[in-house]
């Protein structure tokens, strides 16, 4: 018995050992890995920012040391986030994604992964400007049983054809998050899809009327006054457009649009007790005045109106 | 050699555009830090100030007015954010900045602006 307890012991032991160097090991890869990778990181930055101001200057050769492990991860990574923030010429870009095999590496990890992480690769694919027949290779990921990778292969097919931008969200089979709204009007902010947001507006297709409105909001077209007045006239009793007329006066709050018209009013008092005050709270956000929010608010919510719009202190500086 | 501080959370956009200006052969310096950063602008050595990304609610007046060293000239102050609605713009320029940019960022026109010489103050 004594025996046997000494040998699961040493057993316990050299189990425990094991994993540990396991673990000290994986600790120093993963070391070396980042070490590897922030000196990539340097380098590839500094090139990638001379040959964006200068496209013509510069040869396209493909970047030292991008066969080495890890090397083409980051330079992936560094250029979709170059095409994210800067307003560039595509064709920079693509030259240098083409000159180190960026594409290719990125449909391979598409091809391999699964999930969340082929829903990354076809994001940051996404964001790069790929070619007709990478598009066409994707495309068999749109009707993927995950949302996620559906969602990004959209985003892909939608960066390779702009102009078909209204047809490919009209086949999107769910309703966009709010999230997913904002990834989309990320790729507006880059110039990718047209901002006519009258006809969206006017559409039947709720993904494109979230749309529409998401680029009134964000472009601060106050011109659109008139337009937004004549979709909160509609009646439809349906909780889809009541959803609809609810996020359109948080658009015109956005835009500090007027909130007394007869149109609004209306939409407001016909809102639950908790979405009105909702509403009220961030119409007080918004610095409208105490004379705005009481007139929208219900008998029993005048105090809360002007308790709320008086907890918004406001500092009043003169130039001197 | 002109000196720009770049001051942002995101160190992507840090670095992008202290490499974009090095290749335009303005010195840069970066940090995350808003003390550091005061105390950068305190001892004059900066001639463009970029700040990376605004907070609405945060009124930068107070910031703005404190960044002057005792004789010396206030730096320029350039904001780079997403942000795109006029209201949030004018109140930037009322806050003091001297130019708002949008994000996403042409870096040519960044370069070209930073390689710009500040001129004597109009009397």
């Amino acid at each position: 018995m004594k025996t046997l307890c000494t040998a699961y012991c040493i057993l316990c032991a050299i189990t425990a050992l094991l994993f540990a160097v396991a673990a000290l090991c994986r600790h120093l890869a993963l070391r070396a890995e980042r070490r590897n990778e922030r000196r990539f990181a340097r380098q590839y930055m500094n090139l990638i920012a001379q040959r964006m101001l200068d496209p013509d200057g510069v040869p396209m050769s493909q970047f030292p040391m991008c066969e080495r492990r890890g090397a083409r991860k980051v330079l992936a990574r560094l250029l979709t986030a170059a095409s994210s923030a800067c307003f560039e010429e595509p064709a920079a870009l693509r030259r240098m994604a083409a000159a180190n095999g960026i594409e290719g590496w990125l449909l391979r990890k598409v091809r391999l992964s699964h999930g969340y992480n082929r829903a990354r690769y076809l994001a940051m694919l996404s964001t790069l400007p790929v070619s007709p027949p990478t598009a066409e290779y994707i495309s068999r990921y749109g009707s993927h049983s995950d949302r996620r990778t559906a969602f990004k292969t959209m985003l892909v097919t939608i960066a390779s054809d702009p102009a078909e931008t209204v047809r490919i969200l009209m086949r999107f089979p769910h309703t966009l998050t709010p999230l997913e709204m904002a990834e989309l009007t990320a790729m507006l902010r880059r110039g990718l899809l047209p901002i006519a947001y009258a006809p969206l507006l006017g559409s039947q297709n709720r993904n494109l009327r979230m749309l529409g409105l998401n680029i009134v909001r964000i472009f601060g077209i106050t011109e659109s006054e008139q337009l937004l007045l004549q979709l909160l006239a509609d009646s439809n009793p349906h909780p889809e457009a009541c959803r609809f007329r609810d996020e359109t006066v948080y658009v015109m709050m956005s835009l500090h649009l007027p909130v007394s018209r007869r149109q609004t009013a209306a939409h407001i008092r016909s809102m639950s007790p908790l979405s009105r005050r909702a509403l009220l709270r961030r119409l007080a956000a918004e610095g409208y005045s105490v004379t705005a929010l009481t007139r929208l608010a219900q008998e029993d919510e005048q105090h809360y109106a002007e308790t709320l719009a008086a907890s918004y202190k406001r500092t009043l500086v003169c130039g001197t | 050699m002109r000196q720009v501080l770049i001051i942002g959370r995101e160190g992507f956009m840090r670095d992008m555009i202290a490499a974009a200006a090095a290749g335009a052969g303005v010195e840069s310096v970066c940090t995350d830090n808003p003390e550091r950063f005061c105390g950068e602008c305190l001892r004059g050595r900066f001639e463009r100030v970029l700040i990376l990304g605004c907070s609405t609610l945060a009124d930068g007046r107070i910031s703005v007015e404190r960044l002057r060293a005792r004789g010396s000239r206030r730096p320029e102050i350039y904001v780079i954010s997403w942000h795109h609605s006029e209201h949030a713009v004018l109140s930037l320029l009322e806050c003091g900045v001297n130019q708002y940019m949008t994000l996403p960022l042409n870096l040519r026109r960044l370069c070209r602006k930073l390689q710009q010489t500040i001129g004597p103050t109009q009397p």
